[in-house]
Order: structure tokens, then sequence, then C-alpha cells
């Protein structure tokens, strides 16, 4: 997708503006068939793209506790998140460690999976299915088993350490070890990131492997040297989508610390639907403002992440 | 040449034509007829679910021509349901709410008075117990009426074999006291915990703070509900001795990840035989009475501080009511609803849906421990500890307010702030959060 | 490079033999390793699935002991028939069903008209339109939750499936996306055939297109049926009433029921039963959903 963006934006660069007026009957014909079949989704993102967007923009300006009519505040929305509102950089924070350990684990892992898959190992199909399945699993169902394996007195995690002599962790009694625990949680979901790198290596010709182990190349400098740098597109994709991802990680969250302990598990999203959907008098233009700011972070991650690709993103041919 | 695209519009229509249809859910009684259907939400779940379903369907008998459409709507997120609902003109005619919720929503009139109801229906206040009755008033209007009793009151369930093991006799009336029996009923090896005598932190009801200040003679807030009061000598005392009971168990982390996991309600920590002293309310009383035969246990009232007094233990803290949204579509027959929901003492009404459970009753003249002509064995205990709880007044920000007093907690017992840091600041935080509510509202 | 002296070959010879050995020693050890790490790797990754399905048959004395025992001392199937006591699975499973279903038609027909759209047919402001529909994948739903929300409650949709079924007969982004790729795929020949035998745009649509692009639909099926299944903030706050709850709405409760707080063995038995139907569906649709996966990293 990320790729495609960057394709569609060069494309863009050479195409010559059309005007009605200027097309033929029969290309006009073709025009209004594909408004036609385009139209839904047009109504679409007018309604729930384009109106949100702009409504939630609005809202940030106001308070609005849903049963009075929204009242125009200016910036003191922000400047209340800004200056007065420790557990806005608190969750930040919180956030800001799910994102960098989480997409580390997603690529990572997900590479290494693959990388084993791609090994020419017997039984490819069954290893995959095994890797892939806890990533099908409602992640409800997950947190509710994962809340047990993380216990604290008699978790499976907890035993399994107990296996290596090693002492047991009070996860999520512990703020230290809090957001770890998830951390923990999260290496068995990276399913998706694994399938598309597996497709990348996939992809990459055999002969290039050739020439490298002619050229003497052992295992580790052709990954450096062959798979790596062939890998990039892929991995660039991958940051992408799990970095947009993660800034809004929620529903594990919610259910199973809601955000305790000591406001250690506390994410942006959780703090930003506590406003909303949970307070006393309910916050919506505070949300709002919460949710902009938090678009506008995720908008400069994704901008330097598309404009450093030209950097160290590599394209066959 | 349109014939297939028309099809398929056709089907996509049709499909979401028959959608509502498939999607109406209706739980009104079949057999009702009648000009006015009542919406009605409540948040009383499983084996009480048939018990409401009485109450509805005897209400419906006394009063011809009324229906009540009767849902059951999940406790979290009940005030974001109430409030759009509200918002988007279409509220429920009679909600089940909690006391303390009510300052908001009579701050801003979300909901009608009942006073002018309770004058031509011959209800006063008198027939209610009067700690029930001041939680449903605010600004000197009444906007709800309570049923059942609040069901907070801090009843201390002890383990009595637990006692005699440690050669502790009597339960414990001071928080002196109350630090020497936990600390010999407490059992570990040091870091981990197999037993914990008490958890000062986990209290029935209001936070856990606000319930020991007010053992200890101070109320949180002011009665007019501006200005708080927690940084004084009695809050000092109150974070000491939580401070003190969490060292017995070995600190806030073991004490924390060990409660986690100890089991809650119905398997609760002391039939578990996890806890020797767990403060609960009386809706706990069911659970032991189904769940604990083979446990002996007693109740008893929340041990008072230094500067507290035997007459005034722990706080009452909400509880349950009945109240009419401002734009409900038949305020007049949801009062009635409301009546018999709450003072209806002869007919299969609120006194009888206490009685099947044994729950105490905010009217006096309805005695909830009264089943099938037998007064429940523990009824004159916890009418005694009922009786030294005090009120605890809410206020109109109480649920970010008990996220601050919370975290205050921890900031202490984590050793992350000093105590009168800690209460500075947070006095200081939850009365800027009051100061913009009621420039906003007052 | 270097000339080699004829003396010197049966040394040289047996230095090859021997690396020759050694790397084919490494190379056992190499694979030992690989299989070493696969095994351990899975293990990982499905023992607390493992340890879910075994202990809903557990009964509850033997879920908290420690160190944790993983077969049933007894098997109590009662466990399902008590978890079913406190949770009205079937009328969640309905609810479920309804949302899924009308959204995946929804997803299906809107998704495939507007990628032909896009696809096949030449109008001003069509790229720029595609970038747009790129950019809006990247539009943190943060930002929509909340005005999005307020609409509906306005338009009396809270608490009714609406909000959730409505979106999806507009057309989702990536199901657009990857549909478009596949009908770009399909050879102009075959549609210029069509035409020329008199077949209308929506003649050509429904009985060539449609047909040609089913790998790519029943992708978006089992995307889009994934989705609707496993959605918990969207049920969250639009379902109030309980007789509308789905199966991750009412799995999410069963947890904080009052009474179920501590009966982990119910819990597990509650959550294996919504964790099935998924798991049946990804093991008859495997590599579909392999394949869908795949596509969301598709290069365009």
């Amino acid at each position: 997708m990320a790729t495609a963006f960057g394709s569609q934006l060069r494309a863009l660069r050479g195409v010559r503006r059309e005007r009605w007026r200027d097309l033929s009957p029969m290309r006009k014909r073709e025009a209004r068939f594909g408004l036609l079949f385009i139209t839904p989704w047009i109504i679409g993102v007018l309604l729930f793209n384009l109106f949100p967007f702009v409504a939630s923009f609005i809202l940030s300006f106001t308070r609005y506790n849903v049963v009075e009519p929204p009242v125009w505040r200016g910036l003191d929305n922000y400047s209340k998140i800004l200056t007065d509102d420790p557990l806005f950089w608190k969750s930040l924070g919180n956030t800001s460690v799910y994102v960098g350990g989480s997409v580390a684990i997603r690529i990572v892992l997900g590479f290494a999976l693959a990388l084993l898959l791609n090994a020419k190992v017997r039984f490819l199909g069954m290893w995959r299915t095994l890797f892939y399945v806890p990533s099908v699993v409602p992640i409800v169902a997950l947190s509710i088993v994962w809340l047990y394996v993380l216990n604290a007195r008699a978790g499976l995690l907890n035993w399994f350490l107990t296996l290596f002599g090693l002492p047991r962790v009070r996860w999520f009694a512990d703020p230290d070890y809090a957001m770890l625990a998830f951390l923990i949680m999260s290496t068995t979901w990276v399913g998706v990131t694994m399938v598309i790198f597996l497709a990348g290596l996939q992809g990459i010709p055999e002969e290039y492997y050739d020439a490298a182990k002619i050229d003497g190349a052992n295992w580790l400098q052709r990954l450096r040297r062959v798979t790596v740098p062939l890998m990039t597109p892929t991995i660039y994709l991958n940051v992408l989508i799990n970095i947009i991802a993660a800034f809004q990680v929620f529903t594990q969250i919610f259910i199973m610390t809601g955000g305790s302990p000591r406001d250690a598990t506390r994410t942006y999203v959780l703090h930003l639907f506590d406003h909303a959907f949970q307070y006393l008098p309910p916050e919506m233009g505070y949300s709002s403002a919460l949710a902009w700011i938090l678009f506008m972070i995720i908008f400069v991650f994704t901008a330097v992440i598309v404009v450093s690709s030209r950097r160290w993103v590599f394209y066959q041919g | 040449m349109f014939k297939r695209a028309t099809f398929l519009l056709l089907v996509s229509v049709i499909m979401l034509a028959v959608l509502p249809l498939s999607m109406t859910v209706s739980a009104q009684n079949p057999d009702c007829e009648g000009d006015v259907t009542l919406t009605y939400w409540h948040h009383w779940g499983g084996n009480r679910i048939p018990l409401m379903e009485a109450v509805v369907a005897a209400f419906e008998d006394a009063h011809p021509g009324v229906c009540v459409n009767n849902l059951f709507l999940p406790w979290d997120n009940r005030l974001q349901n109430l409030l759009t609902a509200i918002a988007a003109g279409n509220p429920p005619d009679v909600t089940m709410f909690g006391r303390q919720d009510l300052p908001f929503f009579a701050a801003t009139e979300q909901i009608i008075p009942l006073d002018d109801y309770m004058a031509a229906d011959g209800i006063t206040s008198d027939i209610f117990i009067p700690a029930e009755f001041v939680g449903n008033v605010y600004n000197g209007q009444t906007w709800m009426l309570p049923n059942p009793s609040g069901g907070a009151l801090n009843l201390m369930f002890y383990n009595t074999d637990h006692f005699a093991e440690a050669g502790i006799e009597k339960f414990p009336e001071t928080w002196d006291e109350m630090l020497e029996a936990a600390a010999a009923l407490t059992q570990g090896d040091g870091s981990f915990l197999d037993r914990i005598g008490f958890n000062a932190n986990s209290i029935a009801g209001a936070p856990a703070f606000i319930t020991w200040l007010n053992a200890n003679g101070q109320q949180w807030i002011s009665d007019d509900l501006r200005t708080v009061t927690i940084n004084n000598e009695a809050g000092v005392q109150t974070l000491e001795f939580m401070q003190g009971m969490t060292e017995i168990n070995y600190g806030i982390e073991e004490q924390n990840a060990f409660w986690e996991s100890a089991g809650e309600f119905d398997q609760m920590p002391i039939i578990l035989d996890l806890v020797s002293i767990q403060s609960t309310g009386s809706w706990a009383l069911f659970q032991l009475e189904s769940h604990a035969e083979d446990l002996n246990y007693e109740v008893a009232a929340i041990p008072y501080g230094p500067m507290g007094s035997p007459d005034r233990r722990g706080a009452t803290w909400g509880g349950w009511g009945f109240m009419v949204p401002k734009n409900a579509a038949n305020p007049d027959e949801a009062w009635q609803l409301v009546s018999w929901l709450t003072t209806e003492v002869e007919g299969v009404g609120g006194c009888w849906f206490l009685q099947q459970q044994q729950r105490p009753s905010p009217i006096a003249a309805c005695d909830g421990y009264m089943k099938d002509g037998e007064t429940h064995h523990r009824a004159e205990a916890i009418l005694g500890v009922a009786a030294l709880d005090a009120v605890a007044p809410i206020s109109p920000v109480q649920p970010e307010a008990n996220q601050i007093v919370s975290r205050m907690v921890d900031d202490v017992l984590f050793g992350d702030k000093s105590i009168e840091q800690a209460l500075a600041d947070t006095e200081a935080e939850v009365q800027a959060l009051l100061d913009a509510f009621w420039e906003e509202y007052g | 490079m270097t000339t080699v002296n004829n003396t010197r070959q049966p040394y040289i010879l047996e230095q090859a033999r021997r690396r020759d050995r050694q790397r084919r020693l490494w190379q056992i050890c190499g694979r030992l390793g690989l299989y070493g790490l696969l095994v351990g790797v899975s293990l990982w990754y499905m023992a607390p699935l493992f340890w879910m399905f075994m202990s809903s048959f557990m009964p509850l004395e033997q879920v908290g002991i420690f160190p944790p025992e993983w077969i049933p001392r007894q098997w109590q199937f009662h466990n399902y028939t008590d978890a079913l006591d406190f949770w009205d699975f079937g009328n969640s499973l309905k609810n479920t069903l309804i949302i899924t279903i009308f959204s995946l038609i929804g997803d299906l027909a809107s998704s495939t008209i507007v990628a032909y759209g896009f696809a096949r047919f030449r109008f001003p402001f069509r790229d720029a339109l595609f970038l747009i529909l790129l950019a809006t994948l990247m539009l943190p739903f943060a930002v929509r939750l909340i005005p999005v929300y307020i609409a509906y409650n306005e338009i009396g949709w809270v608490n009714t499936f609406w909000p959730l079924i409505a979106p999806n007969y507009f057309g989702s982004a990536f199901y657009i996306f990857i549909c478009r790729q596949f009908f770009l795929g399909i050879p102009q020949d075959l549609l210029d055939a069509a035409k020329i035998d008199g077949a209308s745009e929506f003649r050509i649509f429904t009985q060539v297109m449609v047909p040609l692009a089913k790998p790519a639909i029943v992708v978006i099926a089992i995307l889009s049926f994934q989705n609707s299944w496993n959605d918990f903030l969207g049920p969250l706050i639009y379902l109030q009433d309980a007789k509308l709850h789905t199966l991750a709405i009412g799995l999410y409760k069963f947890q904080s029921l009052p009474g179920q707080g501590g009966q982990y063995h119910l819990q597990m038995a509650a959550s294996v039963m919504m964790v099935m139907p998924v798991l049946i569906v990804f093991f008859m649709f495997q590599k579909q959903f392999i394949q869908g996966a795949n596509l969301s990293g598709m290069k365009g």
C-alpha cells in the first residue's frame, strides 16, 4: 500500500490535467460510467472520513458534554493538554514505549520467522499455520487467556521463568513490568507481518544468491548484502502499517489492565477514550483535541518514514 | 441493459430493509395491551432478571393500560448510554441510576424533580431511612427514589477460625488494633504472600482513602460540595495507616499481585481462604451463604482512627435508585413505575424484590431480611454495623476525582511522594477540577 | 589464482574433503538448530491456546494451582453448559452473524463495484481520487470516533446494528485496493471481446469481471468476516442493550460479570466457544487467509 501510495503520487505528476469539456462524447460516456461506479465510495469518503475529520477538528476547540450544545473555547483544550494534563505526557510516553517495542518485535521477529520458513524446511505449511493461528484468534479471547498466562501467582509465564531458575514477576502489579508484559504478549501475533515478509523473500530471484555464493559470501554476508537490501520495500511497508496500528493500541489494554498499575499501561487512546466515554461530564471536545494531536503525531511519523524511504528503500529494476 | 444492475440494487435495498426487522428486539410482555409503553432500563443481571420480570409484570397488572419494555443494560458505560440517549431525544422513561452519579445530572437538569409527584401521591421523605434518602436530594429537590439500600455499607467479614489460630479474641476497634491483628494473620515467606490478613486498599463502595478518612472523623469534601478537605492531620494519619497495612503485606506490589489473583465475588478471597478479614458490601451475604457452608465467619464494623470515634465508622456511599430523564415520553406513568419500584411494600414491588435477595431496604416499613416470614440470622449484626456508618458526600466530578484520589494513594504506597506532598497536590488537583465544574455549571 | 604445485595435490584433496565433512556437520547442526527453533516458536505460540482449551475442561481447583497442570484431572464437560447459564451464547451468536453477514454483503458489493470503476474507466481526477482512497487508510480511527458517534446518536442509530453495518456499504479502502489490483490484471482483450458482443458495462461487470475476480472476492470476504467477528470497540460503544451484544462483547462482559470474576474454567470455556468458529473458518480457508495477509503487503 505504502509503495502503491508512492507510485500513485509519482504517476499523478506525469498526468496531463483533463478537462471535462475537452473530452470526446465517447470519453464522456466512459467517464460517466466510471463516476457512477465509484459513487458509493465518494459518498462514503465524505460521510465517514471527511465529515468526521473536519468535525473533530472543530469540536477540538469546544467544550461538549453531549447533552448541551458545544461551547466555543478557542485553544483551551490544547493548552490544557500540553500544560496541565500530566496523564497526557504519561500516556504518550507509554504509547511510545509500546510503539517502539512492538514495532521492533514485529519487524525483527516477523523477519526472523519468515527467514526460518524460507530456509527450505519440511512441512512449511504446518509451521506457517502454527505461527499464524494466534493472529486469527479474536483479541478479546486472547486477552482473557493472557490474563491467566500473566497471572502473578499461578500464571504460565511465571512457571516458564521458574523452569530457568528465574524469579517470579508480578506482571500487572508492577509498574516496571506491566508494559513489558504487553510487549511479550505481542510477540505471538506477528503472523501477518511474517507472511508478508515470507512472500517478499520468496520473490527474491535465486540468481542473486547464486552470484553471492560464487563470490564466497557466507550466510550472514548474504543476509546483509542481498536479502536485507532487496527486502527494504517490504520492511518499509511493514514498519508503516505497524506504526500506525501500534499508536492506536486499545483493546487488549482496555480489557486486561484498564491502564493500571499506576497508569503504567495507560495508553494514548485509552486516555482519549476515558475522557469521551468514561468521565462525567463527558469531554468530547477535549477528546477530539487529543485525537487531533495523535493524528498529527502519526502524520509526522508517517511523513518522516515516507520521505526518508528514498534513502534506504531500494527497488529492483 | 440496466436489468442486472437494477436487480443488484434491488437486492441490496431489500436486504437493508429486512435488516431492521431482524434486529428489532422486543422485551415487552406480549400479553400486555395498553396505550402507553414505558421504556425501562436496569442493571440487575444474572439471577435477578427473573425477579425483575416478576416485579414488572405485577406493575402492569396493577396499572391497566401501561406496558413496560424492560431492558437490561450492562453496568459499565451506563452513564454514556444514558447521556447519549437523552441527547438523542430518545431516553428511557425510567432508569435505574447510581446515587453517586446524581450531582452532574441534577446540576445540568437532565432529569426531572419528583417532589410534585411525591406530594400528589402523599409520599413523604420520612418513610425512608434518613441516611438512605440524603443521597437522592440535590439543591433542595428530590431527583430520584432509592432502592435498595446503599449496598456499600462497610461490612468487615472475618474468618473466626483464623482469629482463633492467631489468638485474637475480638475484632479490632481501632486502627492500631487492626494493624496488630493483620500482622498476626498475614502468612507468607517474607516476599510472597500465602494469606493476607487484611487489604486496606480494597474497601466496598467509596474509594478506600475516603472511607478511612471518614472513619478518622473527617469528611473528604464540604457539605456544599465546593471545598475539598483532605490535606489535614486526619488525612496524614489515614495515609500512614494505609501505608502501615501495606507494609504488613510485603509492600504494595505483592499486595496488589496477590489480590488480583485472589478471586472475586462468588469466589471471594475470604471463601478461598486467602484472606482473614475482607471488607465488602451487604450483597456479599448471599454469596457467603450459598458458596461457603464451611466458612466460620462473623460481621463487624470498620475500625476507627485516632481522630475518629466509635460511633462513626465507615462511609455509606452511593446506592441505587430510580429516576425519570427530562425528556421522557411518558413522565406521569414513569413516576408510577418509579413509585412501584421503590415504595411498594404490599405487592410484588420494590420491597418484595429485596426480600427475595435478602438485602436491606431504604424504606423503614420494609424489612429486606424478612423472606417467607423468617428473618435472616445475620440481619441484626448487619443492621448494627449500618447504624455506625455515616454518609459520605459525592461530588459532581466523582469518577475523575476517584481516579485522582487513588493515584494519590499509589504515589504514597509506591514511595514516589511524601504523604504531605501527596495530600497537598491531590487536594489542589481535585479542587481545581471541582472549581472548573462549578464555574461551568454552578 | 596461484598455480598449484602437482606434488601438493593429495594434501589439498584431503583438505577439501575435510572441509566438506566439516561443512556437512555444520549443515546438520544448522538444520537441527533450525528445526529446534521452529518447534520452540510453535510451542511458545500454541501453549496459551492449548492451555485455554485444556483448562476449559478442568475443575476450578485445578486451574489455580502452581506449577500449572496441562491435562484435566477429570474432564468436566459441564463447564460449557455452566458457562451457558451465564451467557446467552445463542443470542450473541445470532447478533454477530447478522452483523457479519450483512457487513460481508456490503463489503463485497461496494468494493467490487468501486474497484471496477477505478480499474476500467478513465475519468478526470481518477488518480487523485485513488490517492485520497489510499490516504484514508492512514487516518487514525481515533480522529473519526467521536464525530461519527455523535452523528449516529443524532439520527438515533446508537443501540442498533446500523453503525456496524452501514459503513460497509460505501466501500472499504483496503478492499477496493485489493480488488482494483486484481481487475487491472485481467486482460483487456476479454473485455473488448465482450464489448464487441454488445454487452453493457454492467453486464461486463457482473458476468465477466466478477466471476474472474473470484479469488480476490474470497479474500475480501474472509478479511471482512474476520473484521466483523473480532470487532470490539464498535460494539462496545454502539450496542447498549444486552440483547444486542455480540460474541466479542459477550465474552468481555462474561469476564466482568458478577459471579464470573474468579471462574477461570468457565471463562476459558466461553473463550473456546468464541474462538472455535474463527478457527474452523481459518482451517477451511487457510490459503485465502495467508493470501489476504499477503495482499496487505502487496506492492502496487
